[in-house]
């Protein structure tokens, strides 16, 4: 757009001088017209580099004009600039859609309305007319172009080269499409994207940092497609925010590239060798595989499941995964019900002595029948494919609610607790010992309902082999001294887990925290536990005493049984009520 | 018996495969100048070798033979090959595996690949039909072209291949994404038709505008059928992306449905994914 010549079209003749005299002051050349008629005659005879235009003309629609304009292969590419009131913004969506770069809200400041035509000046500059090239078949473009424009801005500054970073790009932060940026200057990034802008398109770029999620919020300058098949270079100016400066620094000090794969989540379930503790960091090789496994295959396998079906159950969308298999939300094609399918990871699935033994404890524990229980209700193997259907739980696991609140709230921890004990007595009255009980591990469906899941690797209590190893399983975090120590578990190490559990939910951190597993299982053993008290000093004295109780070192020094658990805390829970009522009362009093 | 053809294999990778899948599977193998009719197989197998160009450029002839049909193009990279498996998979590759990769995990990846597609679900029907009608009745009016509905499947990638995508967020009472994906020559012809401009003319600007009109359309007419069901949706602003592979960002937790749509000799497809926000899919 080389000629600063602008085209103001209002039914107000008063606006209309005005406005031209404020922008012939900040140095353009205006036209101007009421009508369309008298739009397309300027139109016809000079260059205009902008149309600024009202919603509402003295022959038609503002929005006839421009869809007019945007069909005309020759004026298209003009800037389209849509006036509306303030209290008509919603309008300008509209107008978004069919093709105007942006609007203004009139009363409108002199400077402001300067201001916002200089950028769209800027930001069209180079690119009138905008080059399209003919969609032949050209070498993909694997290198960032050179500066476009070195001299923008009266900058001589050359572009900054950055390990390319990986982003997501937005037009409306619905849908993120992605992107890499190869080189910064000043405010504007080199992206390529395979989004297909156009110059003056605004953008939202979205980086996931160690410190958080940073949205810049931009417009497109310049895009090169030297072939439509490939991703676009695009120049995008961002906004020279609080979250531009975090990302500027970012960039200038090249540090923070993504790794490739999450790491595992002390908070993930582990199986590990009894006595690699003392060998070897943790691995989540199972059993008798050294080898470190490559979690990107199991996640490969479980997606090539999606969109098929299991025997009865169609598999419709993958719910999460871990070190024991995939979850996924899935369908049963007899009983008509949605159920969860968990898919066993291909390496335990291909172990016979682990099949044999996870067919043995399924089989008992889908005799449970609780209502805070998540039923088995079918273990069975398709196309050599080893899984087992549970009932669907539709809400948030209890390791969502923390990560959302923080802590519970007392009151509402008290309730969730004595649930679950109330849950697990049944289950270890059963004779079966859940063995990972851990906050992701416990539901509340969308009724409030508290449901255990995940019995996958429950085993009953009197089914060990003589002679033979137990295998370490469980949730570094939860996992109680025995547990790490590879001991014969009994129904003791659930309730220490259960305390782990409701020690992070009512204090917001899990009793022992480390960067190395090794430390947070070391610490399980050996470190006293931290008060509850010191971590939230809101929890009730009596309430803290049950769960570090729940967590004694030694299984002995537990309590003897879920339900007795479950017995003092709904005591307690009556005291503090009946507490609050009276404190209400004599408020109201 | 699944059909599985391999394209210019080794015997390494011949009998390795044959191993894998054993004796469920009939495997064949094919130079890459023989004719190749996807959709008589059930899988199909490239091996990459040292020029990673060439492999790229027969996956992507292949993807487009297979006019968008869900057959699954597995590549076998060797021991020593370490191309990433981006430029593979953005070609039209659906999987990529190494034979020194754990043999376990080949062989249950390549399984769970053979596995049929899933037929939609009642429930998913009422959904999809309102679009499938829309997108036939809006390339009738606005391009006068008779399209015809093939058939459905459920996705298990988020990446797209064909040449050009027009895509739409949906929010409200449901949320999701709808986007349409089209090969560069259909899609020259139906915007040449929809904007009555010769397809020489066709430039940037008109493909822009005419695929981010095209799934406006579509979506825009289809949302009002959904109108006082928990189907229903507003819609965001159109995004156009280009190039084969990219990956739409779908959310969390929902079934991408993939219609597919006959036009003469050509195809398109239409990516549906919807979740009303009160649970009944």
């Amino acid at each position: 757009m080389s000629e600063k010549i602008i085209l103001l079209i209002n039914r107000d003749s008063a606006f209309l001088a005005h406005t031209a005299e404020t922008l012939r002051l900040a140095g353009y050349r205006t036209h101007t017209a009421m009508d369309m008629r008298g739009a397309l005659s300027v139109l016809s005879s000079e260059r205009t580099g902008l149309i600024i235009c009202d919603k509402t003309l003295q022959d038609v629609s503002g929005y006839d004009l421009l869809n007019f304009i945007k069909k005309d292969p020759l004026r298209d590419c003009i800037p389209f600039m849509f006036l509306v009131s303030a209290k008509e913004q919603g309008h300008a969506l509209k107008a978004f859609e069919m093709g105007a770069l942006d609007f203004l809200v009139y009363p409108l400041a002199p400077e402001l309305l300067v201001e916002r035509v200089d950028e769209v000046f800027e930001t069209t500059r180079k690119s009138d007319p905008p080059v399209a090239h003919p969609p032949v078949a050209e070498p993909p473009v694997t290198e960032p172009p050179a500066p476009v424009h070195p001299h923008d801005n009266g900058s001589t500054d050359e572009a900054t080269v950055v390990a390319v970073r990986r982003v997501d790009i937005s037009r409306d932060g619905v849908i993120w499409l992605p992107g890499k940026v190869g080189k910064f200057r000043g405010s504007t990034l080199f992206v390529e994207t395979a989004l297909f802008g156009k110059p003056g398109v605004t953008l939202m770029m979205r980086f996931q940092l160690d410190d958080g999620i940073f949205v810049l919020n931009g417009h497109i300058k310049d895009i090169r497609y030297d072939d439509f098949q490939k991703p676009a270079w695009i120049e995008m100016v961002v906004r020279e925010d609080e979250a531009w400066h975090r990302i500027h620094r970012y960039l200038q000090d090249n540090t923070g590239m993504p790794s490739a794969e999450p790491a595992q989540t002390p908070d993930d379930t582990f199986l590990l060798h009894p006595g690699a503790l003392e060998k070897t960091a943790f691995r989540t090789g199972p059993m008798e595989s050294v080898e470190v496994r490559d979690p990107s295959y199991d996640q490969r396998f479980y997606h090539s499941l999606i969109g098929k079906q299991l025997d009865n159950y169609r598999a419709i969308t993958l719910i999460g995964s871990g070190s024991m298999g995939g979850v996924m939300q899935g369908w049963d094609v007899a009983l008509e019900r949605e159920v969860a399918l968990k898919v066993i990871s291909y390496e335990l699935s291909s172990k016979e002595k682990f099949r044999e033994m996870f067919i043995k404890e399924a089989r008992v524990v889908s005799r449970l029948n609780h209502l805070n229980i998540a039923q088995i209700y079918y273990i069975g193997t398709s196309n050599d494919i080893f899984y087992y259907a549970m009932e669907f739980v539709d809400g948030k696991t209890l390791k969502e609610l923390i990560d959302q609140e923080s802590r519970l709230n007392v009151l509402k921890g008290l309730e969730y607790l004595i649930t679950v004990c109330e849950a697990l007595y049944y289950v270890h009255q059963n004779s079966i010992v859940h063995r990972d009980i851990k906050p992701a591990n416990i539901m509340i469906n969308t009724a409030g309902l508290i449901k255990v899941v995940d019995f996958g690797v429950a085993k009953t209590s009197d089914s060990k082999t003589k002679g033979e190893k137990s295998m370490i399983i469980g949730s570094p975090l939860y996992m109680s001294p025995e547990q790490i120590a590879g001991l014969t578990l009994d129904y003791r190490s659930d309730i220490y887990s259960l305390g782990a559990t409701f020690y992070h939910a009512l204090t917001g951190s899990p009793p022992f925290e480390a960067d190395d597993y090794k430390d947070i299982m070391a610490q399980h053993i050996a470190r006293p536990l931290p008060p509850m008290k010191e971590k939230n000093p809101r929890i009730p004295t009596p309430l803290a005493a049950i769960i570090e109780k729940m967590m004694a070192k030694d299984p002995f020094d537990r309590y003897k049984d879920c339900q007795t658990i479950a017995n003092e805390l709904k005591s307690l829970q009556t005291r503090i009520l009946k507490r609050l009522r009276q404190s209400s009362e004599e408020k109201a009093g | 018996m699944n059909k599985i053809v391999l394209i210019d294999c080794s015997s390494e990778v011949t009998s390795a495969l044959a191993e894998l899948l054993g004796e469920q599977c009939s495997l064949s193998n094919i130079s890459s100048e023989d004719r190749i009719v996807p959709e008589e197989n059930r899988m199909i197998v490239l091996e990459a070798d040292a020029s990673p160009d060439a492999i790229y450029l027969k996956i992507s002839r292949i993807r487009a033979a297979c006019k968008f049909k869900d057959i699954p193009i597995i590549v076998i990279k060797r021991r020593e090959d370490r191309i990433p498996l981006e430029h593979f998979l953005s070609s039209g590759a659906t999987e990529v595996l190494s034979l020194d990769a754990p043999p376990g995990a080949c062989r249950q990846i390549l399984r769970g690949h053979l596995i049929p597609n899933r037929k939609p679900l009642e429930k998913e029907m009422a959904y999809l039909v309102p679009f499938i009608e829309n997108t036939v009745q809006v390339l009738k009016t606005t391009a006068s072209l008779e399209v015809a509905f093939r058939e459905v499947y459920f996705s298990n990638t988020f990446r797209i291949f064909g040449d050009i995508s027009g895509i739409i967020g949906l929010s409200g009472e449901s949320e999701g994404t709808v986007a349409v994906t089209l090969y560069w020559r259909l899609a020259r012809n139906i915007i040449a038709r929809m904007m009555n401009v010769q397809e020489e003319r066709i430039n940037a600007e008109y493909i822009h505008d005419g695929v981010g009109e095209l799934i406006n359309v579509i979506s825009g007419s289809t949302k009002k059928r959904f109108k006082g069901t928990p189907f229903h949706f507003e819609l965001s602003l159109p995004t156009v992306v280009v190039g084969s592979g990219h990956q739409l960002g779908h959310p969390e937790g929902s079934s991408i449905a993939v219609l597919i749509f006959d036009v003469d000799d050509s195809a398109f497809v239409l990516q549906v994914c919807l979740k009303p926000k009160k649970h009944l899919i």
